[in-house]
């Protein structure tokens, strides 16, 4: 429990400026616990490992604090940068050069907690931007993650405020419920118009996929148990102890809160959701909920009426889950024994052409270790239990399988390969996996063997400040990556353009000293 | 004009000074301060954004307009896009954005007696629209144009508000261009109302690659700047205040070198039209000055406003009481040459009759011909602001002046002594949205307000004013480049 608590702090104010160390400090019970320096502060950066035979090819990755994102070769050399606007924290590359990034709105209301941007945006090769469409009202906000369909359309993730009345009517435990209400997820496309506009053509929205055996008289009852296809409504965590709105301000003046923090919407981000990719192929959406230690797939193949419904769609089952996978408890099909995910990250469809296809890879950031300071990362890929008809197969009061991972990459000592927040991991063609330890920034490519063959850590960090020119601290978020992405050199995006490094090469941050009393 | 590497801080005091301070916003930053008469900081309030200018409240709050760091469409200057209150100890308490793709608040605003906020704003008007309203085609931007509204706003909440009262310049238009379009009309008959047509040309076209090459180039001064709104900006209101005995405003517009009143005793209803209100005025101009070419009665010798800024009515109680003061920037100079021209501060006494109408006789401009009180420079050349800046009466009759282009704000008699003179050494560190620094120069100290703020200021009651130890570090520009 009190693991579990410490892992969702890290993801809470995984982009605060406060350092979220403090609280583990404060714990007594990682008194005289070595730091393992989860953020690689004071690390050697740069190209740190290559070997022979590697594929040809690129990392693509969002310099922190910065509006840059950078193609590097495999000599760790800068290639080519595209500039933004605002902070950006992931990027897509499309065949033709351009690239969708999620930009950080520099005054979103009312959400905040960790990946929040509110805009999408398109810069074309030479950064050039060619749409800037803001979705951050006090309604809804996109974050986190999106992805871009075939047909140039955006599925993105983002929240929707619910008030608290609301929630309670639909038999959510008042205990568990902000008094601000709390924040939903949905997932809408979005089809760019003009430079500024975006029509949204379909959405989901979890909020119709609930089930709560909690209370009778309340909308949504019945028995999770029976029902893996809806989310239990009073599944998550318990709300933090109360604290005044002063004392929320006392906190924002130090830091060590955010912006839009208030003594009513703590905790109301109670999904988190934090990746989304989409299956061609199956016309599916797979997104991640690190709160609930869950992914889960749903269909696409409907209207957006029958996506708030339980029927429709090539599954026959509208909106509602087809697959889920990580925490079974969450349906009552299992306890803490039988959770296999815990705060993951990135959640990816194997793509056709590349061994695995069809599995799915994703970044299990916290692997319990037997004690909180040896919890460790692992990169796991699973097979899906899919019968001849392409449905997901379940059986009678049983969770979702598989039961173990068909391919898992950990460290060899566990404990070395660790990001507790962000983070990634994707299937290149030659069978590698990529990986990105996010909050060392740590960039390196793994065999089937789990040999790593090639390793690169950011050494880059922007000079971004808060709108009202205070520097933003860069302890401990020094150089961490939400998303870095191998591009192969034989990316259509790349097709006749002229890679040399770029000349001078981009300043390398370096961290000042650490104080003192760090002395082990 | 912007003083690049003269002194800095306090450079002139005398015996006998009005106890005080002079409240201003620190150029390039979220911080407002209070400098005393020995030039110490006695006092900062900071918010989450750059900072246009600020008013004291009778509480010691600060009513403020703050830089929206992301606000669509418009452009121009004086951009602020959100009207914020911040408590003496720093709390913002009200947080109130204005700016979307349809109007912005910008430039300044002025603080009711009942706590509503009057704010000028850009509204959008299409190109269909300006040419149905009689405008010259030629002088159309593609954009459409941004013609001026007053809003009055009502604070709700943390981040919300009521407009209660708006006025909008463009139910106040006249136009001999067309008859047959809207407001046809002759203008010198109808003083009361703008001639659509007054203005300038758009600027000669350039293509949206080119104007993107010079966003690059950072020689594009507005951020929202595309090749079809360059001259959307019509009328750039940059003043306005409320007078509460006569339930009047006045407001500046540089680019018409014109200062207007209208009437705030009246609906929204009636302030769109031409009837209703104290002076059955309805939304009409009860006076205008500075201009009468505007309203074709006068020509370019009869001009006696030049991009002015910050008119303001004297107060009850002070020397010139009912007077206007105004800031007129660019006095043209003898030789005709932008090089001599210079800035001055005028006090009107506006034509009021016993009944409190504006008097304005058949075929004549409004008066006064002159001003009853001016300051110049001695050698008129060496007080220049060509933009920005402003000027107030005092109680002990003196007036206090912010040449705002170098930041200097000084107190001269009604003799044109001067009795004080600090020139602001601060600069903040605001950088662009993605870290780039905002170069300092030509802008590097300027003001757009600074106030002085007599000691027995209610917002001061009780409040310790120490010098900060220590005091904020000045700015120092970085040594001039050579180049060859």
């Amino acid at each position: 429990m009190k693991k579990n608590h410490t892992a969702l702090y890290l993801l809470i104010c995984v982009l605060a400026v406060t350092s979220c160390q403090v609280d583990k400090k404060d714990d007594p019970k990682s008194k005289g616990k070595k730091d393992r320096n989860m953020f690689g502060l004071h690390i050697p950066r740069g190209l740190t490992k290559s070997t022979e035979g590697l594929a040809d090819g690129y990392v693509m990755f969002a310099v922190t604090n910065s509006p840059f994102i950078y193609l590097v070769n495999r000599k760790g050399e800068v290639v080519h940068e595209w500039k933004g606007n605002y902070t950006t924290f992931n990027a897509y590359l499309t065949d033709d050069g351009s690239l969708f990034q999620g930009a950080e709105d520099p005054d979103f209301p009312v959400f905040g907690f960790g990946g929040p941007y509110g805009r999408l945006q398109k810069l074309d090769w030479n950064g050039k931007m060619l749409w800037d469409f803001e979705y951050a009202t006090e309604e809804s906000m996109v974050h986190h993650d999106f992805t871009v369909m075939p047909n140039g359309n955006i599925l993105a993730v983002a929240y929707e405020v619910k008030s608290y009345d609301d929630a309670l009517a639909k038999g959510r435990n008042p205990e568990m419920t902000p008094k601000d209400g709390p924040w939903l997820e949905k997932i809408i496309e979005i089809e760019p118009q003009a430079k500024h506009g975006g029509k949204i053509v379909w959405e989901w929205h979890v909020w119709d996929h609930l089930i709560q055996d909690r209370d009778a008289a309340k909308a949504n009852y019945g028995i999770p148990k029976d029902h893996p296809e809806l989310l239990d409504f009073n599944m998550g965590n318990k709300l933090p102890p109360a604290i005044s709105q002063d004392s929320v301000e006392v906190l924002q003046a130090k830091g060590m809160a955010e912006r839009n923090t208030t003594a009513g919407n703590r905790a109301a981000d109670i999904y988190h959701f934090n990746a989304i990719k989409y299956n061609p192929t199956l016309d599916q959406i797979v997104f991640s909920s690190p709160q609930l230690n869950e992914i889960f797939i749903i269909d696409h193949s409907m209207s957006t009426k029958e996506a708030a419904g339980h029927s429709g769609g090539k599954s026959g089952k509208g909106g509602d889950f087809l697959y889920r996978w990580g925490n079974p408890k969450n349906y009552q099909r299992g306890d803490s024994t039988d959770r296999k995910l815990l705060g993951q990250h990135d959640v990816r469809w194997i793509e056709d052409g590349k061994p695995g296809a069809g599995n799915l890879t994703v970044f299990n950031n916290n692997v319990q270790g037997r004690a909180d300071s040896l919890d460790y990362s692992a990169v796991v890929e699973l097979s899906l239990p899919i019968n001849e008809k392409g449905n997901y197969v379940l059986e009678k009061n049983k969770p979702f399988g598989p039961e173990k991972p068909t391919w898992v990459y950990v460290a060899s000592d566990t404990i070395s390969f660790y990001s507790s927040f962000i983070s990634g991991a994707h299937r290149m063609k030659n069978g590698n996996t990529f990986i990105n330890e996010g909050a060392k920034a740590r960039f390196f490519e793994v065999t089937p063997e789990g040999k790593v063959v090639w390793e690169y850590l950011n050494p880059y960090r922007g000079e971004i400040r808060k709108p009202n020119g205070d520097p933003v601290q860069a302890i401990p978020f020094a150089y961490f990556e939400f998303r870095a992405t191998f591009i192969p050199a034989d990316h259509p995006a790349l097709a006749g353009r002229k890679l040399e490094p770029l000349n001078p090469q981009p300043k390398p941050f370096v961290l000042p000293p650490p104080p003192k009393e760090d002395k082990k | 004009m912007f003083g690049f590497r003269i002194p800095r801080g306090l450079t002139k005091s005398t015996e006998g000074l009005t106890d005080g301070y002079v409240m201003f916003v620190v150029n390039n930053s979220a911080s407002t301060y209070l400098v005393n008469r020995k030039g110490e900081v006695v006092k900062e309030w900071k918010g989450n954004y750059g900072v246009l200018g600020a008013y004291l409240g009778d509480d010691g709050s600060l009513i403020q307009n703050a830089v929206d760091p992301d606000f669509p469409v418009f452009a121009g200057g004086g951009e602020s896009g959100r009207i914020q209150k911040i408590t003496w100890d720093n709390k913002i308490v009200w947080d109130f954005e204005y700016a979307n793709e349809d109007h912005h608040v910008h430039h300044d605003f002025a603080v009711m007696p009942n706590g509503h906020v009057l704010a000028i704003a850009w509204e959008a008007r299409s190109a269909d629209n300006a040419l149905a309203a009689g405008r010259k085609p030629e002088m159309i931007p593609k954009a459409g144009l941004w013609p001026d509204k007053i809003v009055e706003i009502e604070p709700q909440g943390k981040y919300g508000a009521n407009i209660v009262w708006e006025w909008h310049v463009w139910d106040h238009l006249i136009q001999d261009f067309d008859s047959k379009k809207a407001n046809y009309g002759k203008p010198a008959d109808h003083p009361e109302l703008l001639d659509f047509n007054v203005g300038k040309p758009v600027p000669p076209a350039i293509t949206q690659d080119s104007m993107d090459i010079l966003q690059a180039q950072g020689r594009v001064f507005w951020r929202n700047q595309t090749a079809d709104n360059r001259g959307s900006e019509v009328y750039h209101f940059n003043a306005i205040k409320y007078n509460a005995a006569l339930d009047q405003i006045v407001f500046s517009s540089p680019n018409l070198s014109e200062i207007f009143i209208i009437d705030h005793s009246t609906t929204t209803k009636e302030a769109a039209t031409h009837s209703g209100g104290r002076l059955g005025k309805g939304g009409d101009f009860l006076y205008r000055w500075g201009n009468a070419q505007n309203y074709h009665r006068g020509d370019s010798t009869t001009q006696q406003l030049f991009g002015q800024h910050d008119v303001r009515w004297i107060e009850e109680g002070k020397t010139g009481a009912g007077n206007l003061t105004v800031f007129n920037n660019n006095v043209p100079g003898k030789v005709n040459s932008d090089s001599t021209n210079y800035s001055a501060v005028y006090e009107l006494t506006p034509p009021v009759d016993q009944k409190g109408n504006y008097v304005i006789e058949k075929d004549k401009p409004f008066g006064p011909e002159q001003p009853t009180w001016k300051y110049m420079a001695a050698d008129t050349l060496s007080f220049f602001s060509g933009f920005i800046s402003g000027a107030h009466r005092m109680k002990n009759g003196n007036t206090f002046i912010n040449e705002g282009a170098k930041a200097r704000f000084f107190e001269v008699t009604p003799d044109g002594k001067i009795v004080w003179e600090y020139i602001s050494p601060f600069r903040g560190e605001i950088r662009k949205p993605n870290g780039d620094p905002i170069s300092p120069f030509p802008f590097a100290y300027m003001e757009f307000r600074a106030t002085f703020i007599p000691a027995d200021h209610p917002g001061l009651t009780g409040r310790k004013l120490e010098p900060l130890n220590p005091q904020p570090k000045p700015y120092l520009l970085p040594p001039p480049q050579t180049k060859k």
